[in-house]
């Protein structure tokens, strides 16, 4: 749960994500939870009791969006492919700086320790996505995102420790910011299906399109229950 | 005996029951103790895991008051609103938890980290102390304690097993609003291991894999079998109860374990602790018998009037047995025999005994019917010899043999082996009659009879010994008119000292006789003159006997009477080697009798 700049974060990576074209518009929006937003932080574990809250103040609910990202696939199923770039992503010290990070096919991803442990991470779907071995403070492993539409490293020593790599459809995507607003810019004139990916998979809701044509505004709603099943895992 | 015998094996029964139980009891026990020590030890490992949570209740209290103090608030909230945590704000937040730690009353906590609203580390107090501004946002720990919660973890740390607890931050002025969250650590020493189990006389190990992190034993376990019996599924909480207890080595020792997983984080790291105490060896009958306290000994404990009543009762019943059926049985058969003996009665009252008594009496009757009939038969054969006996008497000849001493060569002194006795009787066909007698067998004794001195041999025979009537009845008969007494024999009479050894009778009696009268022919040929002389010589006593006896001698005649000694000397002769045989006439029972004895000996 990193809470550093998230916004600014979404918007350098749409940015850096997506190529210039001619005629391009902007889709902005938020990201409309349903009443109770995240619901109750879920338990993780236990020691030997169970955790109380605190008498002062009423407990802070879990937060979705820092592992929600917006998505806009053409409808006519001709997305470019979209530059692949070089992304950096961090691992500032028990979790990454974003949860869930979207990149193109082929994008390489440096990740850069700045914790002070040395993490073992892993690919759970390729073991060999990720050369072997510890992440020492200051080091950095890079690793190519192909296959998809999820990769997600962990630390099998920390099991607290993941990140999700979401090698999205299309180039036009962005994460939202810790009021859940997103902005999408350079998004070529069309029509688009707007698709929004919750950790671990994409959340089911009524197919929503949106036409760009200079600034366009949507308010992606996401139905009740979207946590459910991927609720039970971070 | 049957009674007894029945005793006898219900007691061995008995006996046998008792030492199998006192062998068994101790295996049934021993179980139980297996079973409860078995139970002992999963109490045990509940109660650690009670003793736990309330040490984590303690924990996370502790941590709430950290929370609480102002120092605390007020840090960071400024560090929640910079950009980045400079050094300055680290270490003052630093030396406010170093205060608060040294505050602390008890188990003071080894280490504190102050966390802001973003995750960041405003200061570690205790541990890498230079560190801060890392974010530990992402363990669920800081994460709950971030949100609102207060809750325990387990963690590892550098090799080292932690109980670290955590609780938000509230600012309370001059609104109310989360500003951080602050996590204490203690880490699992001996200390609190022994503290642990101090009461419940067992001991404790945490482990980390294979690595022991803490324990109040030294003993090293075998962690393969600690691993093996980990379970990886279901409530960790449940662990102790679900989880039965299983043997496992340490060096020489055997010992009784059950594991438990750690919860929190560590139980992913493979965290856990095992309550173990040695295994409850075998006590077996001997350890039961050393396992005894005098106390248990007690007359209040133990049984001992219900063991004394019960011992006599055997006891009684035994020996009571045994005089029914042993002992009074035994002095009646004695007491009857005694009678025997004395000739107060004739046979043993064979239905006055029962059992194996029954047995010798019958045995005891069926051998002296079986002499009443040979004395019967030698009496018949007699009366074919010497004509038939006034009724009421036995009125024939015993011709009993005798054995002569054998002087063994170089022998220091005489051995005796008495031949057997040559009882012979008239009648006997070819002599074939004349058998061995029983050393067993009582003879009847010989009564001597005095006759006076004894007659004069006849000129005759010179050589003939002519012995004395060996005869001392008790009221003597008169002397009959006959021949004149034959002098007598050299040599048959009192022997010249270290003279030649002479005929013997087998008892004293008989001694007697051949010590003052006999009848020998020793010296006389067979078939001669003088035989026939002293065979008249015998023949004129024995008849001048019967007569003096009031015995009829109707058909005897002397050559008969002549045949049957020959006879009986040759077989004699034939049978002991001897080389004369002497015929004795006696008074037995009332009626003469003749005695025939080898001489072994030249003339």
């Amino acid at each position: 749960m990193a809470h550093v700049s998230i916004g600014a974060a979404a918007l350098a990576i749409a940015v850096v994500a997506v190529p210039a074209a001619a005629h391009a518009g902007t889709v902005a929006g938020k990201i409309d939870l349903p009443p109770g937003g995240g619901g109750a932080l879920e338990k993780r574990g236990r020691g030997f009791l169970d955790r109380s809250e605190n008498p002062i103040l009423p407990v802070r609910g879990f937060d979705p969006l820092p592992y929600m990202v917006v998505v806009l696939v053409p409808k006519d199923g001709a997305a470019p492919a979209g530059a692949p770039r070089q992304v950096s992503w961090d691992l500032i010290g028990e979790s990454f700086d974003h949860p869930v990070l979207p990149v193109v096919a082929g994008t390489s991803v440096i990740i850069k320790n700045r914790g002070r442990s040395s993490p073992v991470l892993r690919a759970t779907q390729d073991p060999q996505l990720i050369q072997p071995g510890p992440i020492n403070p200051t080091g950095a492993k890079e690793l190519k995102a192909t296959g998809g539409p999820l990769i997600t490293i962990v630390d099998p020593g920390s099991p607290h420790l993941v990140g999700r790599l979401l090698v999205a459809p299309s180039p036009y995507f962005a994460l939202a910011d810790g009021s859940g607003r997103f902005e999408i810019g350079d998004v070529p004139e069309g029509s688009y299906t707007v698709r929004v990916w919750f950790r671990d998979d994409w959340v089911k809701r009524d197919e929503e399109t949106v036409a760009v044509r200079g600034k366009a505004e949507v308010n992606p709603k996401i139905p009740p229950g979207f946590l459910a099943p991927a609720a039970a895992t971070k | 005996m049957f009674w007894s015998k029945l005793w006898f094996f219900v007691v061995a029964i008995a006996a046998a029951v008792a030492v199998t139980l006192a062998l068994l009891m101790p295996r049934p026990a021993q179980r139980a103790r297996v079973v409860e020590e078995r139970q002992r030890l999963v109490v045990a490992c509940d109660v650690v895991s009670i003793l736990l949570s309330e040490n984590a209740r303690t924990r996370v209290e502790l941590a709430g008051t950290f929370a609480r103090a102002p120092e605390m608030i007020g840090a960071l909230e400024q560090a929640s609103g910079a950009q980045a945590i400079t050094d300055a704000a680290s270490r003052a937040a630093r030396d406010a938890g170093g205060r608060l730690i040294g505050s602390v009353e008890g188990a003071r906590p080894d280490f504190a980290i102050l966390i802001d609203r973003k995750g960041r580390v405003l200061a570690r107090v205790g541990v890498d102390e230079s560190d801060f501004g890392d974010v530990l946002a992402g363990r669920p720990l800081v994460d709950d304690a971030l949100a609102g919660y207060l809750r325990d973890d387990l963690w590892i740390e550098k090799g080292r097993l932690f109980l670290v607890s955590a609780a938000p931050v509230v600012r309370r002025d001059p609104s109310v609003a989360y500003t951080g969250a602050v996590v204490l650590g203690h880490a699992l020493t001996k200390e609190l291991t022994d503290k642990l189990v101090g009461s419940l006389d067992v001991d404790i190990g945490f482990y980390v894999g294979s690595d022991v992190v803490a324990s109040s034993a030294t003993v090293v376990l075998d962690d393969e079998a600690l691993a093996k019996a980990l379970p990886h599924q279901g409530d960790v909480r449940r662990d102790c109860a679900a989880n039965p207890p299983f043997n496992l080595r340490a060096g020489k020792e055997d010992y009784t374990a059950v594991v438990a997983r750690l919860p929190g984080e560590a139980e992913q790291k493979g965290a856990f602790y095992t309550v173990f105490i040695e295994k409850p060896r075998a006590i077996g009958f001997a350890g039961t018998l050393g396992a005894v306290r005098q106390n248990d000994l007690s007359f209040g404990s133990f049984p001992w009037v219900l063991v004394g009543v019960g011992l006599v009762l055997v006891l009684g019943i035994g020996m009571v047995l045994m005089v029914l059926e042993a002992d009074r049985p035994l002095r009646r058969l004695a007491a009857d025999t005694v009678k025997l003996a004395k000739g107060e009665a004739e046979r043993l009252a064979e239905d006055d005994h029962h059992g194996k008594f029954g047995s010798i009496a019958r045995s005891v009757n069926i051998a002296i019917d079986k002499l009443s009939r040979e004395a019967k038969a030698a009496r018949k054969d007699l009366d074919q010899l010497l004509g038939p006996a006034p009724e009421g008497s036995l009125g024939a000849a015993d011709l009993i043999g005798t054995a002569l001493p054998v002087a063994r060569p170089g022998g220091s002194q005489p051995a005796f082996a008495p031949p057997p006795p040559s009882e012979f009787r008239f009648g006997d066909k070819g002599g074939s009659g004349a058998k061995p007698a029983p050393r067993s067998i009582p003879v009847p004794a010989i009564e001597d009879l005095d006759l006076g001195p004894a007659r004069p041999a006849p000129a005759a025979a010179p050589a003939m010994a002519a012995p004395p009537i060996a005869a001392t009845p008790k009221t003597p008969p008169p002397r009959p008119p006959g021949p004149p007494p034959r002098p007598p024999v050299p040599g048959t009479g009192t022997p010249p000292p270290g003279g030649p050894p002479r005929g013997r009778a087998i008892d004293d009696d008989i001694l007697s006789v051949d010590e003052s009268a006999e009848i020998s022919n020793v010296g006389v040929e067979p078939g001669s003159a003088d035989e026939e002389a002293y065979f008249r010589g015998v023949f004129d006593d024995f008849l001048a006997l019967k007569a003096k006896c009031g015995e009829a001698s109707g058909g005897v005649t002397f050559p008969k009477f002549a045949d049957k000694l020959r006879k009986n000397r040759d077989e004699l002769v034939a049978r002991t080697g001897c080389r004369q045989v002497k015929f004795t006439v006696y008074v037995k029972d009332g009626k003469a009798a003749l005695k025939a004895t080898p001489v072994k000996q030249s003339a």
